[in-house]
């Protein structure tokens, strides 16, 4: 096997990618995260998991379960597909691999941003309370007889940046692989 | 069989190519199905799951904060070193332990609408999941209430009060009641 015919970014971006799928299966680590007060409520959420608790009720949407199923299929399909590419990237079929691959890590997030965006836009179009995509805000309910002030905060984690390092390298791989199955320029006959 | 071997290898290498190309349109194909069954197996997993109910498959089940609200009773009065201090029995129906980190009220008296002090409840109070705690508010009350105890109340043993401005912080959360918390009647210290 020749050093340069691999494709060094797809096997990085194929590494993350996976990295991000075992991550949320084992830790339901979140890409986003929304904390309520101290400890009393928290949303964990990516494209891969979802965990919302309020006062130690878990609130369970099953459509959201099998949409991250969707999505842990695809980004494990597409990090398998991407990793055995990257060490034949000369094969008839590596570029099909490589088709198939490389954009679901950008999809998924892509999604996911959008998802994040229209949420929080539409609970303050439709609910007198601003939630920040990052940051912190107070939520003031009124009830009653009585008026609740809920501290919030919200924030990208880690694993998001990850995700974006993921997404980049996958599309690198793309442009990468131009590079390194071009033929080799042909020499003048003399 | 110069031209015979020819035929040979352009037929072989037809095979060849055909071959690589089957195979490429193999793994397109193979890929597009595995692309489309990833999304289409579990969103029709879920609707066969739920079928009965697809309702179910959106909207999640009440959960428990919103069916179930904390009770907070009042129990008794007591007097130690000239003040007095009232107990509440707090029970937290959530799955989560709570802390309440502070009380803060105010204290009437029901009869003349007047402001006799404060009471609060400075230290936190921990009470676990589904279980009750005792809370104790320390009334403190201030030079308006002595005037009013001796004017107003002049030979009377008890006052009527009650807590207005409630404000109860729990986590970070901060509960104001805008009823007011009846004591009934107290001694007049």
């Amino acid at each position: 096997m020749e050093f340069r015919k691999i494709n060094w970014f797809g096997i990085a971006g194929g590494i993350i990618t996976l990295m991000l799928v075992v991550l949320a299966l084992a830790y339901a680590s979140p890409w986003w995260q929304l904390t309520i007060a101290e400890d009393l409520g928290q949303a964990n959420i990516s494209p891969l998991s979802y965990n919302l608790t309020i006062l130690g009720s878990q609130i369970v949407i099953p459509l959201i379960f099998f949409l991250n199923l969707a999505c842990q299929l695809s980004l494990a399909a597409s990090a398998i597909a991407i990793l055995i590419y990257s060490v034949i990237p000369d094969k008839s079929f590596s570029k099909h691999l490589l088709g198939f691959a490389y954009k679901k890590p950008l999809i998924t997030l892509i999604i996911f941003l959008i998802s994040i965006f229209a949420v929080t836009y539409s609970v303050q179009s439709i609910l007198p309370i601003t939630i920040p995509v990052t940051g912190a805000s107070t939520i003031t309910l009124e009830m009653s007889d009585t008026t609740m002030e809920v501290p919030i905060t919200t924030g990208f984690t880690w694993v998001f940046w990850l995700a974006i390092i993921a997404a980049i390298l996958c599309v690198v791989a793309r442009f990468y692989h131009k590079k390194i199955v071009s033929p080799p320029p042909k020499e003048k006959k003399t | 069989m110069d031209v015979e071997y020819r035929k040979k290898d352009i037929r072989a290498l037809l095979n060849v190519s055909l071959l690589k190309e089957g195979k490429r349109v193999h793994t397109k194909w193979i890929l597009l199905i595995i692309s489309i069954a990833i999304i289409v197996c579990p969103i029709g997993g879920a609707l066969l799951a739920y079928r009965d109910d697809l309702q179910a498959l959106v909207v999640p089940e009440t959960p428990e904060f919103i069916s179930e609200t904390p009770e907070i009773t009042y129990l008794d009065q007591s007097i130690s070193a000239n003040v007095i201090k009232l107990r509440f029995k707090f029970v937290n129906p959530y799955s989560a332990n709570l802390t309440i980190s502070s009380i803060d009220a105010e204290i009437f008296c029901v009869e003349h609408d007047v402001i006799l002090g404060y009471a609060n409840e400075t230290a936190p109070v921990a009470i676990a999941s589904k279980a009750n705690a005792i809370i104790t508010l320390a009334l403190n009350f201030n030079t308006q209430a002595e005037t009013h105890f001796l004017t107003q109340h002049a030979g009377e043993t008890a006052v009527n009060v009650e807590l207005r401005n409630l404000e109860v912080e729990v986590q970070g959360v901060k509960i104001r009641y805008t009823q007011a918390v009846g004591v009934g009647s107290m001694p007049i210290p």
